[in-house]
Formats: structure tokens, C-alpha cells, sequence
């Protein structure tokens, strides 16, 4: 009987939390601290001409202001290198840093930025993809030729940055011989993370060239390679620690404002340097889900077998690419769905646009094309009159099953999850006034990346457990605190994860892609087996028996039948700890083929998941009103219930809040012109109703204890389950987000 | 300007400027760094305090105006280990990043103090003006409702 796996145990930093000791990257005061104030560009598109500081100069407490002149140093970015730290001969999006401003106290700053003049020469901009796609429209980056990018990265020319292909069996045979073909165009908006905790960066160089720097980063490891090569520091001149962050959903992955704040601080040697974003500049400028268009067109047989699949997306990647050229590879074998097609061709696009950067963002894209292709089968479903649930049961992926990039799938609790929420709704039961939707999502974590621990026991038979992975309030320290514990034997309570921390941590690749529970899991598994390895040969030695007779009960040693002759952790360590390591990489994982997008093992694990939806729709206001919503997750294994369980509703509420009401909405000019809570639609505490929440368990051989990922599939099945159960309710289908009141209103009216 | 009041039952004095607000006060000249600033515009109620026993927004209060008050932060909850609205938020798992949860905490403490046994409906209402985006606000109206529990049984 497990102890700590499979446990609901509360986590352990929530007592720090709900005391409020707990110290977040905004909470960080150092002596002497100075602050930093962007001059933001008013244009969406336009050459720099001047930048008069003058007056700024004049402020009291002002200790000086930078541009992107001053700093000369090379660009960076994600799998492109397109951004500058401030923008040098132009910008690119209303929001476009241009100017630092750095002084004494915050409202010098702020009061110093406002009296920065720049002057600027407008330039064509491109708000929607479609200008971006014009043949007169600017481009954007003129020099992408130029720009390093990851071998990957396959610009087309334009504004398009990447472009990414799969090509599997032959389509237009397979449309051929298609009783049927139906083609539909789905179209979702900007959206952003919101989280509680704007980005907020410290930094500190010393004297010696050595700089600290205290940031909510997802990706410590990830930055500290982007940012020693972008500054030409050696990885031992550059620290980069992440406290516990208050939220980060993709928003603090790769860097963020760590290289304005570090540039600064390089220059100001021995006086901290501090930068918050407010909430404007949040919404202006901090990073959002990616717009996308996507088209798709299925041939099936007369019976609803799915025989030919194509698909064209459209991805909007704003000013800078970030992690777009990835989202946009990604979707080539994410798009399809999780169905058996034996003939699929997919391309998809990654587009500049002047507008804030799309970045990494719960669920990497498959938040938004689950919409597409879980709506396109209802639509399908019902034209052809077959049930929408029997519809994705006859041609759903399984275990054994070929992928969309011939990849063999293993772990899929698809079907259950897919059956335990209809059956959770009572699928198939008509209710007076109720609409029903059902959907079903998958996502795989990308490989192959790895993740590396050390645990060290020391002879008060405690640990420190020293990882990469940040908490962001996903739990993380608390599922690893679980591992070790089960794995050492020891208390919960005697366990310390350390924060990430790049002089002390092993490297990681990053907190993102749902991916800590199966490679950080495994690391940390694989650490404390070495350390208990470690202890077994110690105490076999001093017991005189064979490693395989030692036993070990509440922190004590014994040969197997003396149970009498016990040691304990404290005199077999004598004041001394041991390490153990441990490092994990899913095996033979493979790239993707440039030209089909075919591979054998471009992922480390599949997680799906299934959501049914029964609503109301006011027919006189638009307003949707959910009466029940079900979430079924195939979680591999689940290594604590309740953990999975808050991460469900969390990603529900933001799928809601997306499907409804969410939209960052911007002027002729490109300015947004919602960037506040009271504008920007999250939803509050009025508008998520309770979500069951179902954990199925396909395990996973690779997975720890057979776990595999959690943080983002609750986000994607929401919106064309919504979306379904609307039609069912109102029988008004709608084929962009938001699903607002006014559209639905607008539809009805169209209807009669 | 040197203004007088209570916080967290203890009389402090502190010398602020007209402009200055309750957040800064508080976090910056007082220390107590569990308010949390995350809108500026009262949106949000991350910063969320109890002025004379009501939950405001200290992001929206000039400090000159809390002259003879009454404050309560999330450090001032309990004196000793947690108050019972604490350990019901660790218990439910109501707590995940926790960067609302000082603010949202504050205005259910003030909830309690006016309802011990409020409805769903009137904790969802009184949770209004807090955001969360970490829990979608299921387990936070569970601890509420543990707490009540546990009145129910006293």
C-alpha cells in the first residue's frame, strides 16, 4: 500500500500561501533598488526617428534613460532571434518598448517616460493576417533572411515566419473516393493568461561582472542559455533564480523582461535593478494565445468512417515569433484530432502581424484547434444523422494505433474518458430547454527533452531535492515532495524542493508542455533510488550482510530475520549527507521530416481528455447559462487526486472564460483597447459553475508510477462543447470566439 | 504627513505623502508584503484589506484617509498557527499560485464576520471582485463552506 502515490495529500506550500510569507519576484526589495519604466511605442507601425530625453532628464530622482542605440546588443527570441531588447530603427506594435527610464522610485519613473519624445514615421501596419498575407502589405522583419533560427524554421517569404507541412497518404484519392466531403473555417480571437502576478524582474550585476537576477521564469535553464549568449556572459557569470510565481501558463516561458532588466543592471554595476509590468502593460505587452484560422475539409464513407482529412492553418503570431514557428509545427499532427485518417495533408503558417507577441500559452495551439476539428464533426454528424458521440467512437484513435505522424500510441484512455462524460450528462437523453455538447481533446508533450535531479539525504534523514522545475501554483513541488517521499521512505514533511536556481539546480528544460509530472517525476525518482541504493550499501556494510537482505522500516536498517540489530539514519551518516542523481529523457525520440512531417517518436506521452457541457440559452438576452459542466482526464496515473482535480477546474474556468467572453480587442490604429480587468471579460467567481472532474488512469510504461501530464488539456474541449450544446439548445451554430451574447443574439434573430 | 492607525491590532505611526496609497503603506513602509498589487484600477481585489472591518481595494485608498482606522492584513489572520478559514483553504485545495488568495481571504473573512452560514450563491456574490485564474473558485467556495460546516457542528 502506497503511502504518498495516489494520495490527496494537501500541498506543502500552501501554509506559507494563506499566511502570506510567501515571497514572489514582485515581493522583492533589495537596498539602494532602483526602477525601470518602458517608454512604449504609440504606433503600430513606424521607423524611430529621434528619441529626445531631454526633458525626461529633468525629472527629480532619474538615474538615467536608455534606447535601443545605447544598448547594441544582438537580438533574441525563441526559435527565431527577431527581438531586440528595445526597438532600435523601428516598432512594430503599439506597446513596442523604445526607452528605459530608470530612477530612484517608480513614479519618477513613470513620470520621467511620460516626458520622453519620440518621434516616429508611420508605416503601413498589419493588424489582421490577412493584410500581413497582401502582397503590398510591409514586411515586418525585412531582415528574417538574417536572423538565427532554429534549423527547423522554414521562412516562406513575406510575412509569413514559418511554415509546416504533414503529408500522409494521398487526400484527394481518398476525397475521390469519399461518399461524403465537408469543408468549414473556424476562427478564434486573442486571449490572454491573466495571471494574478504581473512579470516582474530583479537583477543585480557586481563589480566583477557578475550578475543575479530574480524573475518568475518558467524556464531557468532555457533562459540561461538565450541570455549568456545574448549578453556574452559565461553561464558561471549569470544566475537567474525563479521564487514561487503567481501564475504562468506559458507567460513567463523563454525570456520575458529579463533582458531589458539584466541590460540595465549590467550598466549600473552594484544597484539593484527592479521592473514590474502593471496590468496595462500586461494586456499591451506581455505575450497572448495565438489567434488562429484554421480551414478543414474530411472526406468520409457513407457509414461516418473518416477517409481523407486537409487542413490549412493560419497562426498570428504578432510583432515577434516567440514560440509561434513551434505552435505552428506542433499543430501539423495535433490538428487532425485524435481520429484514425488514413490520408491527411495539413499545412500550416506562422504570420507576423503587428500586434502584442503570441507566445506560449496553456496548451501550445491545441486549445484553439480542438474548436475546429470537434465542431466540424458535430456539424458533420448531423448532416449525415449520425449521433456525434457514436461519430468519434467509430473513429477514434487507440492504443496501438498509428498517429498522424506514424507514431504507435500508447497510454490512451480516450474511449473512457469520452463515454464517462457523456454518461456524466446523460448523453443521448433529451431535457426541455437543455442543450448538450460533448468534446474530446488530445495533446502530446514534445520530445525528446530531458529533465535531471539531485537529492541529498543528510543523517537527520532529511531532504533537499534540488530541480528545475518552477512552481507556478500548479503543484509541482508538491507531486516531486510525493515521489521523493515514497521513494526515500521518509516523511512529506521532511523534504525541501529548492526554487530554481541555475548555480545549484540541474538543468531542466523548461516548465511548460504538461510535461514536469512524467520527466521531472521521473528524475527525481531516479535520484532517490540512487540514494537509497547508496544507504542499502552503507548499511550493509556495517550490518555484514548482502545488500538484497537489508530492510527498512521508519528510517531504520536491519538484516532481513535480526530485526533486533537496527541502524539509523543517523549513525549509519555520521554527520555526513549522501547525493544521488538522477536524469530522464523519454526514449528514441525523433524530429519531425521537413517535407511529410512524418516521425517515429516526436512526443513524449498523449494525454486526452473529454468535457460535456448541458446549458441553458436565454433567447431574449444571449446569455448562456451552464447547468452542468464534466471534465474526464486520462491522467496516466494519478499521483495525487486532488492535485489533478485543481488543475482541471483552473483550466475549465479559463476554457469558459474563452469560449464566452475573453477577446483582446484593439482600434483602427492597433491600440488595445481593453487592457483592464474591467474590459478584459475573466470570469469571476459568478460565472464557473462546479465542474466534475473524472480521472481515468491509461498508464503510461515510461511515466512515474505510469503518470503522465495534466496542466493543459482541461482548457480545449470547452469551447466546441459549448459551441455544440448551443446548437443543441438554440440550434444557432457559431464558428468564431467569442460565443458572446451578442452574436448568439445577432444569430437567433438571423434564424427567424 | 504623519498619519495614526491600527494594524493587525498593533498602533502604528507612519509619515506619508498626500499622493501615497493604503498598498504602498502597507507594503513598503510597513513590510507586510501579503497584499499583493496586480490591477492598480480596483478590478481585481488582490489587494484587498479589512478598513474598519469592510474589505477595500488598498490599491484605490490614499493612506491619509485611514487616519484613526482599523486595518487587518492576511498577517494578521491569526494570531497563533492558522485561522479556520486558513486551514480550510489549505484543506480543499483552494489555494494554487496563491497570489489572490491574501486579497480573496480578507473578503471572506469579512463574509464570516457579517453570515456564519452564507449560501453558495452569497459566497460566489461576496467572491465577485476577486479574481482568481489559478481555480476556477470551486475550492475556494468549499473551504468557505467547510468553515460553516464546522460552525454548524459547534
Amino acid at each position: 500500500m502506497s503511502k504518498y502515490i495516489g494520495v490527496s495529500i494537501p500541498r506543502v506550500d500552501t501554509i506559507s500561501k494563506v499566511i502570506g510569507t510567501t515571497c514572489y519576484a514582485t515581493d522583492i526589495t533589495l537596498p539602494g533598488m532602483v526602477y525601470v519604466k518602458l517608454v512604449r511605442s504609440q504606433y503600430a507601425h513606424a521607423k524611430i526617428l529621434n528619441i529626445n530625453t531631454k526633458d525626461a532628464y529633468g525629472v527629480s530622482g532619474v538615474r538615467a534613460i536608455v534606447t535601443g542605440k545605447d544598448l547594441g546588443y544582438k537580438l533574441f527570441g525563441y526559435a527565431i532571434k527577431d527581438q531586440p531588447i528595445l526597438a532600435i530603427d523601428k516598432v512594430r506594435f503599439v506597446g513596442d518598448p523604445v526607452a528605459a527610464v530608470i530612477a530612484d522610485s517608480l513614479s519618477a519613473a513613470e513620470e520621467a517616460a511620460i516626458r520622453v519624445q519620440v518621434d516616429y514615421q508611420h508605416l503601413p501596419a498589419s493588424l489582421e493576417l490577412e493584410d500581413a498575407l497582401k502582397p503590398e502589405a510591409p514586411a515586418i522583419h525585412e531582415h528574417i533572411e538574417g536572423y538565427v533560427k532554429d534549423p527547423f524554421v522554414r521562412p516562406l517569404g513575406g510575412n509569413i515566419c514559418h511554415y509546416a507541412k504533414l503529408r500522409r497518404g494521398d487526400v484527394q484519392k481518398g476525397f475521390a473516393q469519399s461518399k461524403y466531403v465537408f469543408e468549414h473555417t473556424f476562427k478564434l480571437v486573442m486571449v490572454q493568461h491573466c495571471t494574478l502576478e504581473p512579470h516582474a524582474c530583479v537583477a543585480l550585476a557586481d563589480r566583477s561582472g557578475k550578475v543575479t537576477v530574480w524573475s518568475g521564469m518558467q524556464s531557468v535553464h532555457f533562459n540561461l542559455n538565450e541570455l549568456s549568449r545574448l549578453f556574452s556572459l559565461k553561464s558561471t557569470k549569470l544566475r537567474l533564480i525563479t521564487p514561487p510565481i503567481g501564475g504562468g501558463f506559458g507567460s513567463k516561458h523563454s525570456p520575458k523582461i529579463e533582458p531589458i532588466v539584466i541590460a540595465i543592471a549590467l550598466r549600473m554595476p552594484g544597484i539593484p535593478v527592479k521592473m514590474v509590468l502593471n496590468r496595462e502593460e500586461e494586456f499591451i505587452a506581455g505575450t497572448v494565445r495565438h489567434p488562429m484560422k484554421m480551414r478543414i475539409k474530411t472526406g468520409l464513407t457513407k457509414e461516418g468512417k473518416f477517409i481523407s482529412r486537409e487542413v490549412e492553418i493560419w497562426w498570428d503570431t504578432g510583432a515577434y515569433a516567440d514560440a509561434g514557428p513551434l505552435v505552428c509545427r506542433n499543430s501539423t499532427y495535433m490538428a487532425p484530432g485524435p481520429y484514425l485518417i488514413p490520408n491527411i495533408n495539413v499545412d500550416a503558417y506562422c504570420v507576423y502581424t503587428n500586434k502584442q507577441v503570441a507566445g506560449a500559452f496553456r496548451g501550445y495551439g491545441t486549445s484553439q484547434y480542438c474548436f475546429a476539428y470537434e465542431n466540424h464533426l458535430d456539424i458533420i454528424a448531423e448532416k449525415i444523422g449520425i449521433d456525434p458521440l457514436k461519430l468519434r467512437l467509430q473513429n477514434l484513435l487507440a492504443e496501438g494505433d498509428s498517429t498522424h505522424t506514424g507514431e504507435i500510441l500508447h497510454s490512451v484512455g480516450a474511449e473512457e474518458c469520452l463515454l464517462k462524460a457523456a454518461e456524466a450528462i446523460s448523453w443521448g437523453k433529451k431535457e426541455e430547454g437543455i442543450g448538450k455538447g460533448l468534446a474530446l481533446m488530445w495533446r502530446a508533450s514534445h520530445a525528446p527533452t530531458h529533465s535531471s535531479a539531485i537529492v541529498k539525504i543528510a543523517d537527520d534523514g532529511c531532504a533537499h531535492v534540488f530541480v528545475g522545475t518552477s512552481e507556478l501554483g500548479q503543484g509541482s513541488q508538491t507531486i516531486l515532495s510525493q515521489i521523493a517521499a515514497e521513494e526515500l521512505g521518509i516523511d512529506i514533511d521532511s523534504i525541501k524542493i529548492l526554487d530554481p536556481d541555475t548555480d545549484i539546480s540541474p538543468p531542466d528544460r523548461s516548465t511548460t508542455s504538461s510535461r514536469s509530472t512524467f520527466h521531472m517525476g521521473n528524475a527525481v525518482r531516479l535520484a532517490s533510488i540512487d540514494v537509497k541504493k547508496q544507504l542499502v550499501r552503507l548499511a550493509a556494510n556495517r550490518l555484514s550482510c548482502l545488500e538484497e537482505k537489508v530492510c527498512i522500516e521508519n528510517g531504520e536498517f536491519y538484516m532481513y530475520g535480526s530485526e533486533k540489530l537496527r541502524i539509523n539514519i543517523r549513525d549509519l551518516l555520521k554527520g555526513t549527507s549522501i547525493i544521488g542523481t538522477g536524469v530522464f529523457s523519454p526514449n528514441g525520440a525523433t524530429g519531425l521530416d521537413p517535407e511529410t512531417g512524418q516521425g517515429k517518436r516526436p512526443t513524449a506521452f498523449w494525454m486526452f481528455a473529454a468535457q460535456g457541457v448541458k446549458l441553458k440559452v436565454d433567447q431574449d438576452t444571449g446569455v448562456v447559462q451552464i447547468e452542468q459542466f464534466v471534465s474526464a482526464h486520462d491522467v496516466g496515473k494519478a499521483i495525487n487526486p486532488l492535485n489533478c482535480i485543481q488543475q482541471i477546474e483552473g483550466a475549465v474556468g479559463m476554457g469558459i472564460g474563452a469560449s464566452l467572453w475573453e477577446e483582446i480587442q484593439h482600434d483602427i490604429n492597433g491600440n488595445t483597447i481593453n487592457a483592464n480587468f474591467a474590459d478584459y471579460r475573466m470570469p469571476t467567481a459568478l460565472d464557473i459553475p462546479s465542474t466534475e472532474s473524472i480521472l481515468v488512469e491509461a498508464p503510461h510504461r515510461e511515466g512515474p508510477y505510469g503518470a503522465k501530464g495534466l496542466g493543459e488539456p482541461a482548457m480545449a474541449p470547452a469551447t466546441p462543447a459549448i459551441a455544440s450544446a448551443i446548437y443543441d439548445a438554440v440550434k444557432i451554430r457559431l464558428t468564431e470566439t467569442p460565443i458572446t451574447p451578442e452574436r448568439i443574439l445577432r444569430a437567433i434573430t438571423k434564424l427567424s | 504627513m504623519v498619519i495614526r492607525f491600527m494594524i493587525n491590532e498593533k498602533e502604528v505611526e507612519v509619515d506619508v505623502n498626500p499622493s501615497e496609497l493604503l498598498i504602498e503603506v502597507i507594503r513598503e513602509k510597513l513590510g507586510l508584503t501579503g497584499v499583493k498589487e496586480s490591477c492598480s484600477l480596483g478590478n481585481c481585489g488582490a489587494c484587498t484589506v479589512l478598513l474598519n472591518g469592510k474589505p477595500v481595494n488598498s490599491c484605490l485608498i490614499l493612506a491619509a484617509e485611514v487616519e484613526g482606522a482599523t486595518i487587518l492584513t492576511v498577517e494578521g489572520l491569526a494570531k497563533n498557527g492558522l485561522s479556520s478559514l486558513q486551514e480550510a483553504f489549505h484543506k480543499e485545495g483552494a489555494v494554487q499560485c496563491g497570489f489572490c488568495t491574501p486579497g480573496t481571504m480578507m473578503t471572506l473573512t469579512a463574509l464570516l464576520e457579517t453570515d456564519k452560514h452564507p449560501t453558495e450563491e452569497q459566497i460566489r456574490k461576496a467572491l465577485e471582485g476577486n479574481l482568481c485564474r489559478c481555480t476556477g473558485y470551486g475550492r475556494i467556495v468549499n473551504a468557505v463552506k467547510s468553515v460553516t460546516k464546522a460552525t454548524n457542528n459547534q
